[in-house]
């Protein structure tokens, strides 16, 4: 079995450094150069290609099809919120939670303004929590939105805390954890076998997964 | 370049008039529905035909009804364009052979050799895998949680669930032949008893669906609706990233009145390859 059609699209940043262990121990030749500024790598016979992206981007090219395969975290799977993808694993790697930050350890008290590239969770935790609060859209750098007045509390994801610390921002609390996924197009996913195949083998070795295999196609 | 674009967009005019035409030949019926109703989209035709027919009392309707609608659905967060086919009756009847004879027919229509070698068929079905978890001693409510996760792609959690309480099924929740899902489930003894309706279903599928060289097992694939009731199915063709088809047999309860029947939707662009 080749997979010399097969491309799975890669979130850049923490998911894709922390996935190429994983890819290696699955026995894929790494199919990105090192030093080089390219976005897009050629599968081979032995390994899919990678096409490199912003991790929001992962599901939109998987949905359409032009990846089969994508690796994305569940965080921006909740916030896009779209069943156009199918979630095939969970991948060890890349964990981190969307928590609730300020400049103070409590929850605000009364009406608040919340900076966020996370609108849809955002909204779904205030909406749970029957918390009222105005949501600044930002695409990034959130940690300055306390520092430079533009909102005082950030919904962003947070790894080791060292750049919440580095803004004098804490953590209030946890609104979801996530970790890395291996996300399908469900028409390759049963269209093409080599797709099971490649998320068999990069599971392989995970706890408790891959046990049953398949029947015969 | 806008020359280019007006003939692509005749092309598909053309081609779909073909399809209605086809439809129309087999004794297919146009039901006109509307895109938006009451501030809300349409995301699917089959709930809109049978509003439309709710208006007739239950004797003026002859059944098997064989219908049709066209018109974009609004899926994903963008519209599509779609052809749905329905045949509805008032019993067990044909539906399920009208349906399948039609399928056939239109593909071998639309896809001469060798574009035929990259066709998928896949069915699922959701009777049997309500009857082999509840077999398994599943509540009812966590069966429709297990099917909630799958309309909504949690695959890996679909399996995680299965891993964990009915490790034996966990093979026929990915794509296999229907031979081997059949030896598979009648191998499971203690789980079904060889008598089982489905089977012969299951057998009998390769066939039904002629001109499809691959024809694939997978009760991982239960449909978007929940008014899906029994075997559902999906026609695919290897390299393009959406469903060419889509269908299954529903059971819909609508203004007080049950509705029953099979049918399929197909995507037109996806059909068409475009």
């Amino acid at each position: 079995m080749g997979f010399d059609d097969i491309r799975v699209a890669i979130g850049k940043g923490r998911i894709l450094s922390q996935l190429k262990p994983r890819w290696i121990d699955a026995e894929f030749p790494w199919p990105l150069e090192s030093d080089s500024a390219k976005l897009w790598f050629a599968a081979s016979q032995s390994g899919p290609g990678a096409i490199i992206v912003r991790g929001q981007d992962v599901a939109t090219l998987v949905a359409r099809g032009v990846a089969d395969l994508g690796v994305v975290g569940t965080d921006l799977l909740v916030e896009r919120g779209l069943n156009d993808v199918l979630q095939v694993a969970d991948l060890d790697v890349a964990a981190c939670r969307v928590v609730l930050a300020g400049t103070r350890s409590t929850r605000p008290d009364g009406p608040f303004l919340v900076a966020s590239k996370y609108q849809n969770i955002t909204r779904d935790f205030l909406n749970r929590n029957h918390l009222q609060a105005d949501i600044v859209p930002m695409g990034g750098s959130l940690e300055l939105a306390p520092v430079i007045g533009l909102a005082p509390y950030i919904v962003d994801i947070v790894d080791t805390g060292v750049t919440l610390r580095q803004h004098h921002l804490v953590e209030i609390e946890t609104i979801m954890h996530s970790h890395a996924c291996l996300i399908a197009n469900p028409a390759h996913w049963r269209a093409k076998p080599e797709v099971v195949a490649i998320r068999d083998q990069l599971i392989r070795g995970l706890d408790g997964m891959n046990q049953a295999g398949g029947l015969a196609r | 370049m806008m020359q280019t674009w007006l003939e692509e967009a005749g092309d598909q005019f053309r081609q779909t008039n073909e399809l209605v035409g086809q439809l129309d030949s087999k004794g297919f019926k146009p039901i006109f529905t509307a895109p938006t109703h009451d501030a809300e989209v349409r995301r699917d035709h089959t709930l809109a035909i049978i509003e439309r027919l709710a208006a007739w009392s239950p004797q003026a309707i002859q059944f098997p009804l064989k219908i049709f609608s066209t018109g974009p659905v609004f899926e994903h967060g963008g519209w599509a364009e779609s052809l749905d086919v329905e045949v509805l009756e008032d019993g067990p009847g044909d539906a399920d052979r009208i349906v399948f004879d039609l399928l056939s027919h239109l593909i071998a229509e639309r896809f001469v050799a060798p574009a035929q070698k990259d066709l998928v068929f896949v069915a699922g079905h959701l009777g049997l895998l309500r009857r082999l978890l509840i077999l398994q001693h599943w509540t009812l409510e966590d069966v429709l949680a297990l099917e909630r996760d799958m309309s909504q792609g949690k695959y890996s959690r679909v399996e995680q669930s299965i891993r964990e309480s009915s490790p034996e099924l966990l093979p026929l929740f990915r794509p296999s032949s229907p031979a081997a899902a059949v030896r598979h489930i009648e191998s499971l003894q203690d789980v079904v008893s060889r008598d089982w309706d489905v089977s012969h279903w299951m057998r009998s599928l390769p066939k039904a669906i002629d001109h499809v060289p691959r024809v694939l097992w997978d009760l991982s694939l239960t449909g978007s609706f929940t008014y899906y009731a029994g075997p559902v199915f999906a026609l695919y063709r290897r390299g393009q990233g959406a469903a060419l088809i889509k269908g299954g047999r529903f059971s819909v309860h609508h203004q007080g009145r049950d509705w029953q029947g099979a049918g399929f939707t197909i995507a037109l662009s996806e059909w068409f390859g475009l």
